[in-house]
């Protein structure tokens, strides 16, 4: 509705017409009057009563004569005549209506009624016979001039009337014309009126066809202009509307497509079908499938044949009985073609991903497998009473072995991090003592270096916490390493406290050390970053130190920041979500069956010298080991025999570690007994599918014996108790002394350890000399920072006279050790 | 005037003794109606009221502006009394006794138009009664009829009709 033009309702219109038909009607009747009063006025009514009234005095007049002549009989005749002619105008006034005012005015009826009686006196007279009527003559005369005078007055009276009969019908005329023009004047007020509204409605009907003609004519420009192609198909499918945008994307012209059936021109074969059905339902059940439903995507077909996908919207438009289809269709080849682009290029870069990741995977298989052979024999050389330069040969294979593993461990440690891998799960542990222990086994490495290493544990009496004890010791050691590392006669701090949110435990590492360079503080963080004075490499030679820490503490939730000043020193902060949890009962020796701390074991290896190795790895730790080559084989022995542990290989021929453990819990073979699997495979998704499978636990192949004892100790309830493997730091001893002194130191207390090894191999009894060696060396070795190989040391200085001295223990931590000097016993 | 009157008065003497010749031939039936031609020395026709009687006369009711009530009038068309003198157009003059005249166009006479009544009521009508003759038009059944000018034509004591072709 336009603004400006209110609305008259169409009964207004209707009624104000009605009303005028009304007063036409009325006005024609009232015209009617006028013109039959008219013609009343101009056929002067009265002229024969005037002739009436005139006339009787005439023939008064003609029988007064005739009675004033006659004398003589044969006059009589002609009086008579006269006589009966008067007689008769007389009896007109008596008897026509037109004489009605006449006879009702009491003046006039007693006029006529004493002329009467005078003519009814008179005709006695005329009637009497011819003789009396002569006698009488002069009498008759004498009534005769009596009458004139009432004639006069009859003829007078007939002149008033007349006057008032004018009066009455010009007053009548006038009412009737005032009614007449009263009544013209509210017809043309009417008439007026209905103009007005039809003047209305004629200017809206206007204004709205103007309008809407402009609205068609932009309406037709946005077709004609559209990028779009626009069809509007009518309800017998043929096409009534084809825009500019359509004859480019189809190539038909307008002229061409006009009136043309859609589905014949557009629409691809195979889909013709489909679409005829589809316009037969809506047309019987209104019942749409892609009119209103929003964007489609379909085929259509060009000219040329073209097949082409375009994304299609139409909507039906409903007008009285008509209804079309307006479709809008836009050509999304290019689109298409694009997106394909896309997603190749995409899935071509995921592809390259999984392949790097693949070849990752598959080297720690094919690194690892043979290193297991290459450790595991030399471990078992050294027990062949090798002459001392073959043991240092076997130290140095063994040195460089364990570095290449450590290689390959760092970089499969960060491409499992990388992927997300979360392979430790949360335990419960005590934070203080994990935190105390790992200060504890720096000391010696600070006090070398003349640093003050310090402690300050603020965690609120509640040192137990839930978390991942592994990876804060890893990255904690990690951040404590290079902060002795880089500092010199200064100090060394750690803080742990407790945020009062209860939740959050800041730790805090804080060095006196050389500092960083405020444009190299964004870089430590980043992969295989080494600075010129090597900071960062926390794992020794490849730069991935910090950024392993890095990616630990993200992998725990958690955040590392860096403070340094260059000269002033360095702090790290880590803030790790470790919430408070309640301590769980110490584990107690389990009730199992047990020979003398040796365990049972069951191992399915399918590569035989790999379980050839570990079985005598095992046996020399005095377990009893059943050893099997394949997953059946492993359900058979379970099925034999008991067992305080299960090391189940995963890939096997046949039947795999993963159905092994299936079957043999199907079965319930070993109840109580944990497996754990033993895999090269390194990628963080093989590791999740293990655990998910029911294994206890995952060991990464080459396991070596410090880890077996773990977990030996851990799951089987027996095995050797193996102090956490630490790293050990020995670059501030290198500092302190110099390298090449420092190397020399290295090369002889190696040489010694190996020595003292050589003598305790197969000697039942501990004598001074080796006990006072073993002190010695021990203290070398707190030097060193190697606090295994110091601790195993002093238990064989402490060793009971008589008893077996502990040599195991010192070989694992000699061997470990040997992989920490390693590095620096070569330029 | 007054020549005019004792003209009239001579002319009326004289028809008022015909009259009484008439009378006095006791069975001679007096001509109530003559019937001629402008300009010709004898009427053409005359009749007696046996004559009339003789021509097929009509009778109608009706109520006229002259009396009081409803009127039965009989008498012989105009029509007839035309068609008897052969013309078709024109003029009638009728003229009264008294000596009115007036003109009445041959056109008028028609059937169901007027006539020229000799009974009114069922009785002949007396010279003090408008008689012997009058010219009627059923005035009730045409409303054409209900107009001065055939009031005026409407003459009563007829006794002669000149005919101007």
């Amino acid at each position: 509705m336009l603004r400006g033009f209110p609305t008259v309702p169409r009964w207004v219109l209707a009624l104000v017409l009605a009303i005028a038909a009304a007063l036409a009607a009325q006005s024609v009747r009232l015209g009617h009057q006028v013109l039959q009063q008219l013609g009343g006025l101009s056929t002067a009514a009265t002229d024969n009563m005037q002739w009436n009234l005139s006339q009787a005095e005439v023939e008064h007049l003609k029988l007064e004569a005739a009675v004033l002549t006659a004398g003589a009989p044969g006059d009589l005749p002609r009086l008579r005549r006269q006589f009966d002619i008067y007689y008769s105008r007389i009896a007109t006034f008596r008897e026509s209506p037109l004489f009605e005012d006449l006879r009702q005015s009491p003046a006039g009826a007693a006029l006529l009624q004493q002329m009467q009686d005078r003519l009814d006196r008179m005709a006695a007279v005329v009637d009497s016979g011819s003789g009396p009527l002569l006698d009488s003559l002069p009498e008759l005369a004498a009534e005769l001039a009596q009458n004139s005078g009432d004639v006069r007055e009859l003829a007078l009276f007939g002149v008033v009337l007349q006057v008032e009969d004018s009066k009455d019908k010009r007053l009548k005329l006038f009412t009737i014309l005032t009614r007449l023009g009263w009544v013209v004047l509210a017809l043309v007020l009417a008439l007026a009126l209905a103009a007005l509204l039809l003047g209305r409605l004629y200017r809206k009907g206007r204004r709205l066809a103007v309008e809407r003609s402009r609205s068609a004519a932009r309406m037709e420009a946005m077709i004609a202009s559209s990028l779009d192609a626009i069809l509007v198909v009518g309800a017998d499918g043929k096409i009534l509307a084809f825009n500019g945008a359509a004859e480019s994307v189809f190539g038909y012209s307008s002229a061409e497509a006009m009136g043309q059936q859609m589905v014949n021109l557009i629409v691809p074969d195979h889909l013709q079908e489909a679409h005829q059905a589809g316009m037969k339902r809506f047309l019987q059940t209104g019942e749409a499938q892609v009119a209103g439903k929003g964007r489609l995507q379909l085929e259509a077909r060009r000219k040329s044949g073209e097949l082409f996908p375009v994304e299609l919207s139409v909507s039906v438009s409903q007008s009285g009985n008509e209804l079309v289809f307006v479709g809008f269709l836009r050509d999304i080849s290019e689109r298409i073609a694009a997106e394909e682009e896309l997603r190749r290029a995409r899935d071509d870069a995921l592809a390259g991903e999984r392949a790097k990741q693949n070849l990752l995977t598959v080297m720690s298989h094919e690194m690892r497998t043979p290193l297991t052979g290459v450790l595991g024999a030399i471990d078992l050389i050294e027990g062949t009473e090798p002459t001392p330069e073959q043991r240092r040969y076997l130290q140095a294979m063994r040195v460089s072995g364990g570095l290449l593993l450590q290689h390959v461990n760092d970089v499969l440690e960060l491409s499992r991090l990388e992927a997300g891998a979360d392979t430790e799960k949360r335990r419960i542990f005590d934070l203080e003592e994990l935190v105390s222990g790992l200060i504890e086994s720096q000391q010696a490495n600070a006090k070398g270096r003349g640093i003050d290493l310090s402690l300050h544990c603020s965690l609120g009496g509640k040192p137990v916490v839930a978390g991942r004890p592994r990876a804060v010791q890893q990255v904690l050691l990690n951040l404590i390493g290079n902060a002795l590392k880089f500092t010199s006669d200064g100090a060394v701090s750690v803080d742990v406290i407790r945020l009062p949110d209860g939740e959050t435990v800041e730790f805090h590492v804080a060095d006196t050390g050389q500092g960083i360079a405020p444009g190299d503080l964004d870089r430590i963080f980043e992969d295989f970053i080494t600075l010129d004075s090597s900071y960062g490499r926390g794992s020794e030679g490849t730069g991935l130190g910090l950024a392993i820490s890095k990616r630990l503490v993200q992998a725990m939730g958690g955040t590392i920041a860096c403070e340094s000043e260059l000269g002033e020193g360095s702090l790290f902060t880590i803030s790790l979500a470790l919430p408070v949890a309640k301590a769980p009962p110490r584990q107690t020796a389990r009730d199992r069956p047990r020979q003398n701390g040796a365990c049972r074991l069951l191992i399915a290896e399918d590569n035989d010298i790999n379980r050839e190795l570990l079985a005598t790895m095992l046996r020399q730790e005095r377990h009893q080991v059943t050893a099997v080559p394949g997953g059946a084989e492993a359900v058979q022995a379970a099925e034999d025999g008991q067992f305080d542990l299960i090391l189940m290989d995963i890939s096997m021929p046949q039947v795999d570690g993963i159905e092994a453990l299936r079957r043999i819990r199907a079965q319930k073979l070993a109840e109580g007994t944990d497996i754990v699997a033993l895999t090269a495979h390194a990628a963080a998704e093989d590791h999740a599918r293990i655990l998910d499978a029911g294994f206890a636990e995952v060991l990464t192949k080459p396991a070596n014996k410090a880890e077996l004892a773990d977990v030996i100790d851990r799951r089987a309830g027996g095995g050797v108790k193996v102090l956490p493997r630490t790293q050990s730091d020995i670059h501030q001893f290198f500092e302190a002394l110099g390298q090449d002194r420092a190397r020399s130191f290295l090369a002889s207390f190696c040489e010694e350890v190996n020595q003292l090894q050589d003598g305790l191999h197969g000697c039942a009894v501990l004598d001074a000399g080796q006990r006072k060696e073993a002190h010695r060396l021990a203290g070398s070795a707190a030097v060193l920072g190697l606090a295994d190989l110091r601790a195993a040391m002093l238990a064989i200085e402490a060793a009971e006279d008589g008893g077996t001295p502990p040599v195991a223990p010192f070989q694992q931590a000699w061997a470990s050790a040997a992989l920490v000097l390693a590095p620096h016993l070569h330029v | 005037m007054r020549g005019l009157i004792s003209q009239v008065a001579v002319v009326a003497s004289l028809a008022v003794m015909a009259c009484a010749a008439a009378v006095l031939a006791d069975d001679v039936q007096p001509v109530l109606l003559s019937v001629g031609v402008e300009g010709a020395a004898e009427p053409a026709a005359q009749y007696t009221i046996e004559d009339l009687r003789a021509l097929a006369p009509v009778t109608f009711e009706t109520e006229t502006i002259w009396t009081t009530g409803p009127q039965q009038f009989t008498g012989v068309p105009l029509a007839v009394l035309v068609g008897r003198m052969d013309v078709s157009s024109g003029q009638l003059v009728a003229h009264a006794v008294n000596d009115y005249a007036v003109e009445i166009p041959v056109s008028d006479a028609v059937a169901g138009g007027p006539i020229v009544a000799f009974e009114r009521n069922g009785a002949e009508m007396s010279l003090r009664n408008k008689g012997p003759l009058w010219v009627v038009y059923p005035y009730d059944s045409n409303p054409a009829y209900r107009t001065e000018e055939v009031y005026s034509r409407s003459i009563w004591q007829l006794d002669r009709i000149v005919i101007q072709p």
